[in-house]
């Protein structure tokens, strides 16, 4: 048992939390702002697998990181525009055209790497730079505090942050207003003039502008190379941990907070005399355990109501 | 204008399918005329996947083409990707057509499929690899599998006695790791090896064992890694396919050892990522390649015993260690002498690795329990 409270309530674990929740915290943000806008997420999964490659490619031909993550953050708004074009334009089924997504991404990014590298599995023989990992002067320094929240990517940081930025600029700035008054009823907004589809296509950037950091943590801080399919299932998780938080920017944070502190419990667990099958189901039973806890306190309310 | 975007729309998503099934290569020997009687025989090679995996599919793809250049043989490569659905129907048609000699695949994959279709098509041979079948079940179909088990042996001794030497990245405690993708028999297989090895080396030596849930997740499968570097292993042999990607890196930034699996993957490294291919110290190899050159010359010499399977280890050259100028370069002389008297004693007969293929489950419990940490 001392053994098991080792594992868990030791820094490195929740260094290692922080790490696993990037990428997930992105794609939960990223989910929240298309539901904000009425926008199915599904397609979150693809525009991410997307933008690790592009991450990569665009930094390995300006060999500038920063320049890297620019193109992915461009690409992964071009891609929700098109699902957005698809969708609201063409008027096809949120749902088809969000698959159809995720499949052309596992393709086409296997197609780009073979044209690029002249293999299918990875873009290893490319050198490409990383983002940089942040040691924050003075917290650094702290004990304990250091060693959980510095030394983190710089991808990280820049999550945390647009965390708190986003629900400014959710809840406190017109256009984020707007946004979420053409997402809840578009016939209402339209009549009082409202444009919806300019605002819908503000979600739509936004958005894939995010799911393009997190494709991006994947492939330059997580590891240093794009390889297929390597967002596995992330993009989805985000959109668990979008509903779980009830698409406010701090419950997102924190169910991709419990979402990241399962998977590496999972993983640590692993060191002891454990079923791994039923260790790895551990993500699984967390995320119904939370659910059904959230639902009971809302109806408890409603009922107290 | 709704017109072009649905044309632009339909162009890249032909563009996805091509490239799941990319261009079968031509074929080598052209324009064989009916009349010689001295007719080459003609393999095909179905990848259920993607070449580009820098492992098992690209060995095989190799072996095809040592097929062609030292055999003579026409061949081709048809890719029909990871869609399940895909896969009969492409099997029916080339049995069907009964254009080529053999069809060969990935018997840990297709292998059931091939089995049922095998019986429709009973002038069609099949060629597996990665799987074992029951003898004189399908007269058409022959199989090979691999004694991982043996490779990874040796893989086992080599990492007990890094652990145990004063190499610059070893540390006192005697823990070596192992990460598999998912729980798999022939993963199992690599494990049981590595233990065995790793126990006649060193008795009361620790072996850490994890698995990554995935066979594509990297990034999980660096954070495995990492998991088990902190806990004191330093060699860690990771049986995790793309996974066992993101183990390297681990190893790489923590400034700890790594096995690779299947192919030479210190090689592959090489020229391109120096840091990388220094960390693997070794890889223990599935042969696909070589099996399936030794498939091709007993099929020209009428010999293939077809109906059955056959198990290729060190001393058939269906299994081993990669030795190249990295393992000779970072691993100590006295450790590679070792190793090689250990090669020995397989090859010989004079050791007998215990196999989990058809071990019972608690029985392979047990191997991994006795080395719990």
């Amino acid at each position: 048992m001392n053994n098991v409270l080792d594992l868990i309530f030791s820094t490195d674990f929740l260094f290692t939390t922080i790490r696993v929740m990037t990428p997930i915290l992105f794609a939960a943000l990223a989910c929240m702002i298309f539901t904000k806008g009425g926008i199915d997420s599904i397609g979150t999964e693809g525009i991410m697998l997307m933008c690790s490659l592009a991450g990569v490619l665009g930094s390995h031909y300006t060999q500038n990181p920063f320049l890297g993550m620019l193109t992915a953050v461009i690409v992964g708004s071009l891609l929700a525009c098109l699902f957005g074009y698809v969708t609201l334009s063409l008027k096809s089924e949120p749902v088809l055209a969000g698959i159809a997504l995720n499949t052309l991404a596992s393709g086409l990014t296997i197609f780009i790497i073979y044209y690029v590298t002249g293999e299918k599995g990875s873009t290893q023989s490319l050198m490409s730079p990383t983002l940089p990992n942040i040691h924050i002067p003075l917290l650094k320094d702290m004990p304990i505090l250091g060693s959980i929240l510095s030394g983190h990517n710089f991808i990280t940081y820049l999550g945390l942050l647009l965390t708190v930025v986003l629900a400014l600029f959710i809840y406190k700035t017109p256009t984020g207003l707007r946004i979420r008054s053409v997402g809840e009823n578009p016939d209402a907004a339209k009549s009082i003039g409202i444009k919806v589809y300019k605002y819908k296509y503000i979600a739509l950037i936004i958005a894939g502008a995010l799911a393009g950091l997190g494709g991006s943590f994947m492939s330059m801080g997580y590891v240093s190379f794009f390889s297929k399919e390597m967002v596995a299932g992330r993009g989805f998780i985000g959109m668990a941990a979008e509903s779980m938080g009830r698409g406010t920017p701090i419950g997102v944070l924190l169910s991709s907070l419990l979402f990241g502190a399962a998977d590496s419990l999972a993983i640590r667990l692993q060191m002891l005399n454990l079923p791994v099958q039923l260790i790895q189901t551990i993500p699984y039973v967390v995320t119904i355990i939370a659910i059904a806890i959230y639902s009971y306190s809302r109806t408890e309310k409603k009922i107290s109501k | 204008m709704k017109k072009i975007i649905s044309i632009l729309l339909m162009t890249a998503l032909l563009l996805t399918m091509l490239s799941g099934c990319s261009k079968p290569e031509a074929p080598s020997t052209p324009e064989v005329s009916d009349t010689d009687s001295t007719k080459k025989p003609k393999f095909v090679f179905v990848v259920t996947g993607q070449l580009g995996d820098r492992s098992f599919n690209d060995s095989a793809a190799n072996g095809i083409k040592l097929i062609t250049e030292q055999l003579g043989f026409e061949t081709n490569i048809i890719e029909i990707g990871r869609d399940q659905t895909k896969w009969e129907p492409t099997f029916m048609d080339l049995a069907e057509g009964g254009k080529y000699d053999a069809i060969i695949t990935n018997g840990s994959n297709a292998g059931e499929l091939i089995q049922s279709i095998s019986t429709e098509f009973p002038d069609q041979k099949f060629i597996l690899f990665d799987t074992e079948i029951e003898n004189g079940q399908y007269p058409n179909v022959y199989a090979i599998s691999y004694k991982q088990n043996e490779g990874s042996y040796l893989a086992g001794v080599l990492a007990a006695l890094v652990t145990k030497s004063d190499m610059e990245n070893s540390n006192p405690e005697k823990k070596i790791g192992f990460i598999g993708g998912e729980v798999h028999p022939i993963i199992s297989d690599f494990l049981v090896g590595y233990i065995e090895g790793a126990k006649s080396v060193e008795p009361d030596i620790k072996v850490y064992v994890s698995y990554v849930g995935s066979w594509d997740d990297i990034a999980k499968g660096k954070e495995t890694a990492i998991a088990q570097y902190n806990q004191g292993v330093d060699i860690i042999f990771p049986a995790a396919e793309q996974a066992g990607l993101g183990c390297i890196e681990a190893a790489v930034e923590m400034n700890k050892y790594i096995i690779g699996v299947d192919s030479d993957q210190a090689l592959l490294f090489k020229g391109v990522d120096e840091a990388k291919a220094n960390v693997i110290l070794t890889s223990v190899l599935k042969q696909v390649d070589q099996s399936l050159l030794r498939a091709g010359k007993l099929h020209l010499e009428g010999s293939l015993p077809y109906g059955n399977f056959e198990s290729l280890g060190i001393k058939e050259g269906g299994s081993g260690i990669a030795i190249n100028e990295y393992y000779e370069s970072n691993v100590p002389e006295d450790i590679r002498e070792e190793v090689k008297k250990a090669e020995e004693k397989v090859t010989s007969g004079e050791i007998k690795v215990t196999s989990a293929l058809g071990l019972e489950n608690e029985k392979i419990d047990d191997i991994i329990n006795s080395v719990k940490p």
